[in-house]
């Protein structure tokens, strides 16, 4: 570790939203600054990165996230605060920007080298690689107007992740590509990461950020609001929507009492909702009912939740979610989704509602978030989050010699075979425990 | 007060020399990339506006270049001379309203050295100028029967005050027209005037003497193109004297469109 890569210091950046484009010329040309109403697209924002990390930037839109790194790349100069980079940075901002539609492939890879300033001596030995990466086949040899989104999107990346950069700035990527390609891109960029590229981020797919980043920082209305590690950061972004989107629910149902403050202590990473209806209790169980925190394979879980009310709530949905190590969602349900009617709850009411299932996960860590809704519409227009506790719970999947799982979910699958050998087919199922069937039951 | 802004254009321009010549050259391609004539264009154009402005001086007005008994293709040459200076400075300068607004993706998207944007079309501009004068010597011999003067070996050295002036003027208009929208719709009605105030469809001896001769001698196009003219048509040897004040002032106002292009051009970002 050497000295950081870039390094931000009070960093705002004001738009006039009353001053004309001439104003702006005048003010430049003189040296004063200008008079009209400032509109801060970003305050204050002091920030530290050192080489080789991952930043990942999550934000609504308008949060600020696009023109911090505008700021970063240098297109854009902060009106206050200073903004150090040390190292060259991958010119594009947003993937095929210098590109010109035109033009093949190959002439517009040549392009994009002289723009980074690498020779064409060089670039045409990185070209084939380019291509290469990108591949798209023939296309390479016709114009890029002639590209699907998808072609385009691929080519791009190949060109940027091929530059050499010691920085590269990465606006939404991959939303597009299939599948093999955004597998690709994601191993090329922790292949860069290896090589003490630093890389920021910035994306509405909150998984993208946890799977790509170790660090990340959460903007709201051009303020720094939380920096911590990725999945931290992500997962208070998803409270921060997830508590909008109650305030504008309650709004509405006006009829609701105020959000009640948090009854039961229970050590959770997070916790957020109204409070109206609250977790009292969260625990995992084994088959027989006892606290149990390790588990084998084909092991049943148990989840099991009391619920307390504090005021009466109708269509209640209860769900859990488990994640894995890295923070990536695996599975979970809805007492909603499963069409199971709870009973309800009202004050001094409570409610126990268990989840089962057999363990089908590989060795390792995994985590479990809890959450009780109110919600009776099928799309759910009128959700209300009354408590969410991210990682409430969690546990861990011990290994076992005789049933290893080598990705990360088992899920049962019938094998048959034939031989030439022999006239008959045969029909084999494998003997694997029979999967029973859902547990959650109301009361 | 400091001097950098001197060194940084010059700087600049030798750094990204690749990427100029790269974008330059694809910047001339995409105009003829899809037309059947495609780079027959970059001949067929000057000679056609030749031929206009010649049917119509020569041909209807009944004009001579210098003497009435001269042949007619006489006149043909000094048009094509006089195109060939005007040429290179329009086609640079004519471009400038859209090197900033109509690339937004190089000022908001790219980390890219905006400031050599000017070259880009000038790629072009030399390549057609190069074009322009060989069209130039071949029609000399045709009318002329005679071998081209020695003396037209000096036309790049005529042409770089031209080169410098325009290039300076485009930094100049390009950030102008980035923050006054007036600014572009005026750019060509100026360049059109500038064929009728500048000696490419006349000599400078056919305006009456005084006032208006002095004002329009002050036009910086009219050095270059008298000199390219001598040069070209009747072997003259340039008068340095003339030469030098001209590329004296076509430095100055090099740098000078440069010193306001830097200093205006953190805006751009915020105005586009």
């Amino acid at each position: 570790m050497t000295d950081p890569s870039i390094v931000l210091t009070g960093v705002g950046k004001s738009y006039s939203t009353t001053g004309s484009s001439s104003d702006r010329f005048w003010s430049l040309l003189t040296n004063k600054p200008r008079s009209g109403d400032a509109f801060w697209a970003l305050r204050d924002i002091t920030l530290t990165i050192p080489r080789g990390a991952s930043l990942g930037l999550v934000g609504r839109n308008g949060a600020g996230k696009s023109t911090l790194l505008q700021i970063i790349a240098g297109t854009v100069k902060p009106t206050v605060g200073t903004a150090v980079v040390n190292g060259r940075i991958a010119p594009l901002l947003e993937l095929g920007a210098g590109f010109n539609p035109d033009f093949t492939g190959w002439e517009n890879i040549n392009v994009a080298g002289a723009l980074v300033g690498i020779s064409s001596r060089e670039m045409k030995r990185r070209a084939l690689a380019i291509a290469d990466f990108a591949d798209i086949g023939d296309f390479i040899d016709r114009p890029i107007k002639t590209y699907s989104s998808g072609m385009f999107a691929r080519l791009a990346f190949a060109v940027a992740v091929h530059v050499d950069p010691d920085i590269l700035l990465v606006d939404e990527i991959l939303s597009v590509g299939d599948m093999g390609f955004q597998q690709r891109c994601l191993s090329r960029l922790r292949e860069m990461r290896e090589r003490n590229v630093t890389l920021l981020f910035v994306s509405h797919g909150p998984d993208a950020v946890k799977s790509v980043c170790d660090q990340a920082v959460f903007l709201h209305q051009g303020k720094l609001l939380f920096a911590g590690t990725a999945d931290e950061t992500v997962d208070r972004y998803l409270a921060f929507i997830r508590e909008e989107a109650n305030k504008e629910q309650l709004e509405i149902e006006k009829t609701w009492a105020k959000p009640q403050a948090v009854r039961s202590s229970i050590p959770a990473a997070l916790r957020y909702g109204t409070g109206h209806a609250q977790f009292k209790r969260v625990d995992i169980l084994d088959e027989g009912g006892a606290p149990c925190r390790a588990f084998s394979f084909g092991a049943s879980v148990v989840i099991e939740l009391e619920i307390e009310g504090f005021m009466t709530i109708n269509d209640l949905s209860v769900s859990f979610l488990v994640r894995d190590g890295t923070g990536v969602d695996l599975f979970g349900t809805t007492t909603f989704d499963e069409k199971i009617a709870l009973p309800g709850v009202s004050p001094g009411v409570t409610m126990t509602v268990r989840f089962a299932f057999k363990n089908v996960l590989r060795p390792g860590n995994y985590g479990i978030s809890v959450a009780v809704n109110r919600v009776s519409r099928r799309d759910y227009t009128d959700n209300i989050l009354l408590d969410q506790l991210d990682g409430a719970l969690a546990f861990m999947v011990t290994e076992d010699a005789n049933r290893p799982v080598h990705y990360k979910v088992y899920q049962p699958i019938d094998i048959t075979f034939d031989s030439s050998g022999s006239a008959q087919r045969q029909d084999i199922k494998l003997d694997r425990q029979s999967t029973p069937e859902h547990e959650a039951s109301g009361t | 007060m400091n001097f950098q802004f001197i060194g940084d254009p010059l700087r600049s321009v030798y750094h990204n020399k690749d990427l100029v010549l790269k974008l330059g050259i694809r910047d001339l391609a995409q105009r003829f990339r899809s037309s059947k004539l495609g780079m027959l264009w970059t001949l067929i154009q000057p000679v056609a506006v030749v031929a206009m402005f010649y049917f119509v001086f020569s041909v209807v007005f009944e004009n001579r270049w210098r003497h009435p008994d001269e042949p007619r293709g006489e006149f043909i040459l000094a048009l094509f001379a006089g195109f060939l200076v005007y040429n290179l400075f329009a086609e640079i300068v004519g471009r400038s309203p859209t090197l900033i607004t109509g690339n937004p993706n190089y000022v908001k998207k790219l980390v890219f050295p905006l400031d050599v944007l000017p070259f880009v079309p000038a790629v072009g501009a030399v390549i057609s100028a190069g074009i322009s004068t060989l069209i130039l010597l071949v029609l000399f011999v045709v009318v002329r029967h005679e071998m081209p003067y020695g003396t037209a070996l000096l036309l790049p050295i005529l042409l770089f005050p031209v080169f410098l002036l325009a290039i300076g003027i485009s930094w100049f208009l390009s950030a102008l027209c980035t923050y006054f929208k007036d600014v572009p719709h005026a750019v060509p009605l100026i360049l059109q005037a500038l064929v009728f105030v500048s000696p490419v469809l006349y000599s400078m001896d056919r305006v009456p003497e005084g006032m208006v001769r002095d004002i329009m001698s002050i036009n910086p196009l009219r050095v270059p193109i008298e000199l390219v003219r001598g040069a070209l048509l009747d072997g003259a040897m340039p008068e340095w004297t003339s030469f030098n004040t001209n590329l004296l002032a076509a430095v100055v106002v090099f740098f000078l469109g440069y010193a306001l292009f830097d200093r205006t051009r953190s805006g751009f970002a915020d105005v586009l």
